[in-house]
């Protein structure tokens, strides 16, 4: 059989055609599809999400997805006489998260740009989008009020353009007035995104102006094709699913209100949609803290240490990671469960559907309060009698890809953890073979 | 049964019963008001992603509405988390307006329809006939269970028994004649050599997760429904108690048991298929890459199997590290130096995987996990990955020795330079039949089985004032 030379991108490999591989379809659950037979009901063999910012790339170099990124449909009749119970009121319907793209009903006008401020490094790259954006796309830009009061570019001309519009964070709303988000420069600039929009998310897209960063996929240097791109409506985007939680502080006749939350029954109750993870640890005080874990209403276990953080895949490379958990990649519909200097032998970290509830209350014998921290602010104290509920949101942060979701991912886990980067073992120059 | 691996296994148990939500509800809350009005966003019932009519659960009358549910939305998403359970078990559907203006660009093509996990029953299109019973062997204590429930399937039940052929010629089943007429009536095969994978409608499984393992071994197609039950401890895929075992059957007969669908993994190994140019001339010189390899066999699928657990590719019998490449979806993502490398299910989260220091993943969480096995780096974290990626292993040019992969831990064999290993997500899943409640039983063994987070619990301060009063 010949050899088709393709090359792979990042790769010096050459690999043969396969002609022993056959592209399967996406099986339905609807037919009795062996794998070998093709079944044809309108699936096709398609090429990954294409990328927009990657004109050199051939297209036909990449790898052929044969299956959703979800797994395969399962095959639902069980031997010669069992199958599923078809029950219609319970079908879930699963865009394959590979091919999720972009699409405007209507043009974009308005742009937030989100700069993480006190970093000299940005204000030049700043202010030559903005006036890109202003100027040449004729863009409704907004930035928070401290970002333009920064003494270094204050008194500069472009700032009182008229398109230009500020907010103050805390104060203004505006999460009905964007269309889309820019950031620049790091992790945490896509944190504050997420928490100025507490319900619907306009679609993010990152740059990073120094090392690549995990939320943070695109190369400031190319940045007017790229936006470009993005506003022609050409993007490829991934879901980061965001956890919803609720914080509810028993009613007590002592205690102040806190200024976000709301009376209903005496209880008060916040909410708050968090990226990365929510953190349950025992503050300032050295006793172990001690916490019930409940699932779907049942207890699971008892975290007796540091703490437990409760991530999103996305915050699985986060504080997770550190805590010693396995990195998970955002496409999998997971909730990650992760102790915190645990005082057992055996508290390995867990990865659970993303549908479930879980709650987490003060355990009985706990010594001291516990301290809550929803991606790693609105800090406050868990006393007796207080919950806080954690479910996933069905509000995500659609983060527009470079590439696509999986190259995305282990690009920025070599480059940002040195995920097993290592001098690598030289090969044997001498005849001696082992045996 | 001949080849029981003997590494740790995995449970997952559920029923038809669903837990009660707890009853601590909040009323609907009110927004936050701010200085600027906003209107409320909703997210929009994905219609135009089935391209058909979307089916959602009727709202409940008097229950409580979900903890997560945006109760200000008014559309038909949030009806289905009235239900008992609040969402499908993957998650809620996420909203696909993002702000005003952007969405995400409908692709019914790519849509697939899969019954919720938490809701999915068994149902019978014709009574079941023929019942396979897997047995420990060597193990005395199944001899009067095994005894038992063949008696009960064939002469209350009046089924067709298959077993193989080792179990039934068992020395003291042999002698005991109060079974040999039972005995006769047994349809007997011989493991490699009948092929049974048509003819079994059930499978019961008795005593331990090897069992599990070989009845997944014995159907590389569709799996037919099984029934495991436990007779010691609780394992991890045997969620049935033996002592209930009569009424038990009785009810999965009746159809609408819960099952779980475990998934497998389906591994090609292909030879001599993949070189890398500029090595392969040096690898050949060095003796590494026999040349009758490349030309012959080249491209050929020499085993294709559909594991449970996991795949295993280590450095076998040689002391050299293994240096196996990683490939996902076509691109190298890393290369495992190292004892190996484990790449696993779910269900195999808690085998293998744990011993490696794999975190422990929920059955029903889609996804594939690759562990390294004693890695030579610092670095090497485990990592969880989409169930619909393809992973490919070969070994890496600079190798100093061949590797070695085994399948659930059977059927082990070489891998050569050029050789490659080919691992997707089967969509020929275990249906394992569930015993209580489909998610919160894999806790149950997490606790009984690997102890998981069992300590003697620090005890309450007896100082009966205020615990702010004790931080100084």
């Amino acid at each position: 059989m010949g050899s088709r030379s393709s090359e792979m991108e990042e790769s010096k490999w050459t690999l043969k055609s396969d002609a022993t591989s056959e592209p399967f379809p996406y099986c339905c659950s609807a037919c009795d599809c062996s794998e070998e037979t093709f079944c044809g009901k309108g699936f096709q063999n398609r090429t990954k999400a294409r990328s927009m910012s990657m004109p050199s790339a051939p297209s036909s170099a990449k790898f052929r997805r044969t299956q959703s990124l979800h797994g395969p449909s399962p095959v639902t009749t069980f031997g010669p006489k069992a199958c599923m119970l078809r029950n219609p009121k319970a079908v879930m319907h699963i865009q394959d998260p590979a091919s999720q793209r972009l699409t405007w009903n209507k043009p974009p006008k308005s742009v937030l740009i989100i700069k993480k401020i006190r970093d000299a490094n940005l204000l030049q790259p700043f202010k030559e989008l903005c006036i890109f954006l202003t100027q040449q796309k004729n863009m409704i830009v907004y930035v928070e009020r401290k970002v333009i009061e920064d003494p270094a570019i204050a008194n500069e001309s472009f700032v009182s353009i008229n398109n230009f519009c500020t907010f103050r964070e805390d104060y203004d709303d505006i999460s009905n007035c964007v269309d889309f988000i820019i950031c620049l420069g790091g992790d945490g600039t896509l944190l504050y995104a997420s928490s100025i929009f507490q319900e619907s998310v306009p679609p993010v897209m990152a740059f990073h102006l120094g090392s690549l960063g995990f939320l943070t996929p695109f190369n400031f240097d190319t940045y007017q094709s790229q936006v470009t791109q993005v506003i022609e409506g050409n993007a490829a985007i991934i879901l980061r699913s965001r956890l919803e939680v609720k914080v509810v502080k028993e009613y007590r006749e002592k205690g102040s209100v806190k200024e976000m939350s709301l009376v209903t029954n005496g209880d008060k109750t916040m909410q708050y949609q968090v990226l990365n993870e929510v953190v349950v640890d025992r503050g300032p005080s050295s006793y172990l803290s001690n916490v019930d874990l409940f699932l779907d209403g049942h207890l699971i276990t008892t975290v007796q240490g540091d703490g437990v953080i409760v991530s999103t895949p996305t915050g699985s490379t986060a504080y997770a990671v550190a805590a010693g958990a396995s990195m998970i990649h955002p496409n999998v519909p997971a909730i990650m469960i992760t102790p915190i200097c645990p005082h057992s032998l055996s508290f390995r970290p867990i990865v659970v559907p993303a549908g479930v509830e879980l709650k987490i209350v003060l355990s009985h014998d706990a010594r001291n309060t516990a301290w809550v921290s929803l991606d790693g602010r609105k800090r406050q104290e868990i006393a007796y009698g207080d919950s806080i509920t954690i479910t996933t949101s069905c509000f995500p942060v659609p983060s527009i890809c470079f590439r696509d979701p999986v190259n995305d991912w282990f690009k920025s886990l070599a480059q940002c953890l040195h995920w097993n980067v290592r001098k690598k073992q030289s090969h044997l120059s001498s005849e001696e073979e082992e045996f | 049964m001949e080849d029981e691996p003997s590494s740790r296994k995995t449970e997952e148990g559920g029923s038809s019963k669903r837990s009660q939500r707890p009853q601590d509800r909040q009323g609907k809350l009110p927004r936050r008001r701010k200085e600027v009005k906003r209107s409320l966003r909703k997210p929009d019932c994905p219609e135009h992603l089935s391209g058909g009519s979307v089916h959602w659960l009727p709202e409940q009358p008097g229950s409580e509405p979900s903890a997560s549910a945006e109760d200000t939305a008014e559309s038909c998403p949030k009806r289905w988390d009235r239900c008992r359970r609040g969402h499908f078990l993957h998650g809620p559907y996420p909203a696909t307006h993002f702000g005003p203006k952007a969405c995400v660009l409908p692709n019914p093509t790519s849509v697939m329809h899969i019954q919720d996990p938490a809701s999915q029953r068994l149902t019978w299109s014709k009574p079941p006939l023929n019942v396979l019973v897997i047995r420990k062997i060597r193990d005395e204590t199944l001899l009067e269970p095994f005894k038992e429930l063949c008696r009960f399937l064939v002469e209350e039940k009046h089924l067709m028994v298959y077993v193989e052929k080792k179990v039934v010629d068992d020395g003291s089943l042999m002698r005991d004649d109060s079974f040999s007429a039972i005995r006769n009536q047994l349809c007997t095969f011989r493991e490699g050599y009948d092929d049974i994978s048509d003819c079994i409608d059930l499978i019961i499984c008795l005593g331990g997760d090897g069992t599990l393992l070989y009845a997944s071994s014995l159907f590389q197609g569709s799996v037919p429904p099984v029934m495991a039950f436990h007779l010691g401890s609780l394992g991890f895929l045997t969620p049935f108690k033996f002592e209930s075992f009569r009424t038990e059957v009785d009810k999965v007969f009746e159809g609408n048991a819960a099952i779980i669908l475990r998934s497998r993994l389906k591994v090609k190994v292909v030879k001599g298929m993949f070189q890398r140019n500029e090595q392969l001339i040096s690898a050949q010189e060095n003796g590494l890459v026999p040349h009758n390899h490349i030309n012959n066999e080249a491209g050929k699928i020499t085993l294709q199997l559909q594991v449970l657990n996991e795949v295993v590719v280590d450095r076998g019998p040689s002391s050299y590290l293994s240096n196996v490449d990683l490939y996902l979806d076509g691109r190298l993502i890393t290369s495992v130096q190292g004892d190996g490398v484990i790449v696993s299910t779910p269900t195999g989260s808690t085998a293998y995987a744990a011993a490696a220091g794999a975190s422990m993943i929920h059955p029903n969480v889609p996804a594939i996990m690759v562990t390294p096995i004693c890695p030579h780096s610092l670095s090497f974290r485990p990592i969880v990955v989409p169930a619909g990626v393809e992973l490919m292993i070969t070994l890496s040019p600079e190798a100093r020795n061949t590797a070695w992969v085994s399948f659930d831990g059977r059927k082990r064999q070489e891998i050569q330079h050029g050789d490659s290993i080919k691992i997707t997500t089967s969509c020929f899943p275990v249906p394992s039949i569930c015993c209580h409640d489909l998610v919160y039983d894999w806790f149950d063994s997490l606790a009984q089985c690997l102890h998981w987070n069992v300590r003697k619990k620090q005890t309450r301060l007896t100082d009966a004032s205020d615990s702010s009063e004790t931080e100084n």
